[in-house]
């Protein structure tokens, strides 16, 4: 709640800061005109493309790291890296897929090194989601809550990581299996496999819980 | 179609990747067969149990602003405004290894230098005649060097009253309303305006606060455990309240970026928001 103003007041600060553009800018500029400008050079082009997708990006990257601090910082990354990279998009129209394949390299390069250096990097913890709304919610509701996330956040952490990152393609962002194949490389096989196989492990680790919610 | 078929498809059925002809098998099938529609069943529930965790996080305003810095300072072609390179500075300062409250501190400080500089340059700059002109500004004596935005103490009794009183930011309000003044003995004289610097004082100040409360809420969101639920719900509709406030007050400047009176409010407002954050990242 806090930080989604902090971002409108931020936002409302860039605007602030900005010229009058010789053009007018809109929310609704289709991902191929963003790209097209921002290649230009044009900012706030690419300010908007960051308006558009920090956030689906940055819970993306969480969900495989599981550390908000760290996400934060590889969302960082995955933006600079989306800048310098610009003109190697080969289809405007898979702007999504693209900055998640990104960031999906990213988290993975992040967690590669963090396993060689023997770091844990998915905690086990309330998600700052949960954090927020404990107090919206009632005690007993609250508690059920922890309770599923605790659960589906270790659950998550001990899914492989191809299964794990399949996993939250489809469940969490109802990707497609294309667009999951666009992000990871994958085949469509290895994505239906893994994903089979990600959806029956969460469901034995989720079994009691389930079964109790149900 | 077989019980065996339809279980290998039930995955690629219930996510909408199969084609129109075994779909329309699929139903058929899942129609007259109870123990595969349980198993189409169990992952209509499992999904929308999932969909109950949350794990959406919101982007810290700092964000964009650390891309954007990257991105100047690799030399990408991004090229950064005045207004920008001060933040970076500003940014970097902060990202110093110090705790949460010497960064506040820091922050708190520059706004301190700032109005301090804006009040000299009112001294400097506004005829005697409009300084005394301050007619909402009642009680106007000062000590010299004070400054309100440290010195006040916030009323702890909901948000929005506790920024009605008239007695805050006058650094800027009066800047500002020298600046407005300025503006209309201009048009009388026919001069060019000058520059608005009050106005980007304002801007600066109002970024450090964003910065502050940016750590801050950072801070006080990593400690929710040791609130009590109800002094968490209390503290949290009072952020609710001064999220209002400061949306509405922003919208007044950036309406009317001269007008003292809504600049004094949304700098009241930013600040009780800052009081909020420290509350809640003391407990």
């Amino acid at each position: 709640m806090s930080e989604r103003l902090a971002l409108d007041l931020a936002v409302d600060l860039a605007g602030l800061e900005r010229r009058p553009a010789s053009h007018s800018v809109s929310l609704m500029n289709s991902s191929e005109d963003l790209i097209s400008r921002s290649r230009a050079g044009d900012q706030e082009a690419f300010r908007l493309i960051f308006e558009r997708y920090a956030r689906p990006v940055l819970s993306f990257i969480y969900d495989l790291v599981g550390q908000r601090d760290l996400a934060e910082e590889l969302t960082q990354e995955t933006f600079v890296r989306a800048f310098k990279s610009l003109n190697s998009i080969r289809d405007e129209t898979k702007l999504a897929s693209w900055l998640f394949g990104i960031g999906r390299n990213v988290a993975r390069e992040a967690i590669r090194a963090r396993l060689r250096d023997n770091q844990t990097f998915l905690e086990v913890g309330p998600s700052d989601a949960q954090l927020r709304n404990g107090a919206q919610v009632s005690p007993a509701q609250n508690l059920l809550d922890k309770e599923l996330s605790l659960a589906m956040h270790n659950a998550l952490a001990l899914l492989d990581e191809d299964r794990r990152v399949v996993f939250v393609l489809k469940v969490f962002r109802q990707f497609s299996y294309h667009e999951i194949m666009d992000v990871t490389g994958f085949t469509l096989a290895k994505v239906k496999t893994d994903l089979h196989r990600a959806r029956c492990e969460v469901r034995r680790r989720l079994g009691p819980f389930l079964e109790a919610d149900r | 179609m077989k019980c065996a078929e339809c279980q290998a498809l039930v995955q690629e059925y219930f996510d909408g990747e199969l084609d129109q002809r075994a779909a329309a098998a699929m139903s058929v099938h899942l129609e007259s067969c109870p123990s595969c529609s349980t198993e189409l069943e169990q992952l209509a529930f499992e999904q929308r149990v999932y969909q109950s965790y949350e794990h959406e996080l919101e982007v810290s305003p700092a964000l964009w602003v650390k891309v954007r810095d990257r991105l100047a300072e690799e030399d990408n072609g991004w090229t950064l405004t005045l207004f920008g390179r001060s933040q970076i500075a500003f940014s970097k300062l902060l990202s110093l290894r110090f705790g949460t409250a010497a960064a506040v501190a820091v922050a708190l400080f520059a706004i301190v230098v700032i109005l301090g500089v804006m009040k000299q340059q009112n001294k400097q700059e506004v005829p005697k005649q409009l300084a005394l002109s301050s007619e909402t500004l009642p009680g106007e004596k000062r000590r010299p060097g004070e400054t309100d935005i440290v010195s006040k103490q916030v009323n702890s009794n909901g948000a929005e009253g506790s920024i009605r009183g008239p007695q805050k930011k006058r650094g800027v309000v009066a800047g500002l309303r020298a600046e407005t003044v300025r503006g209309k003995s201009s048009l009388v004289n026919g001069n060019a305006r000058e520059p608005k610097t009050p106005v980007q004082f304002v801007r600066k100040a109002e970024q450090q606060y964003l910065s502050a409360i940016a750590l801050l809420t950072r801070d006080a969101e990593q400690r929710p455990s040791r609130l009590d639920s109800e002094t968490r719900a209390k503290l949290n509709s009072a952020l609710v309240a001064v999220n209002r406030t400061i949306l509405s007050t922003r919208k007044a400047v950036q309406r009317n970026p001269n007008d003292p009176l809504a600049v004094q409010y949304m700098l009241s407002a930013y600040e009780k928001k800052v009081d909020v954050l420290k509350e809640m990242s003391s407990y």
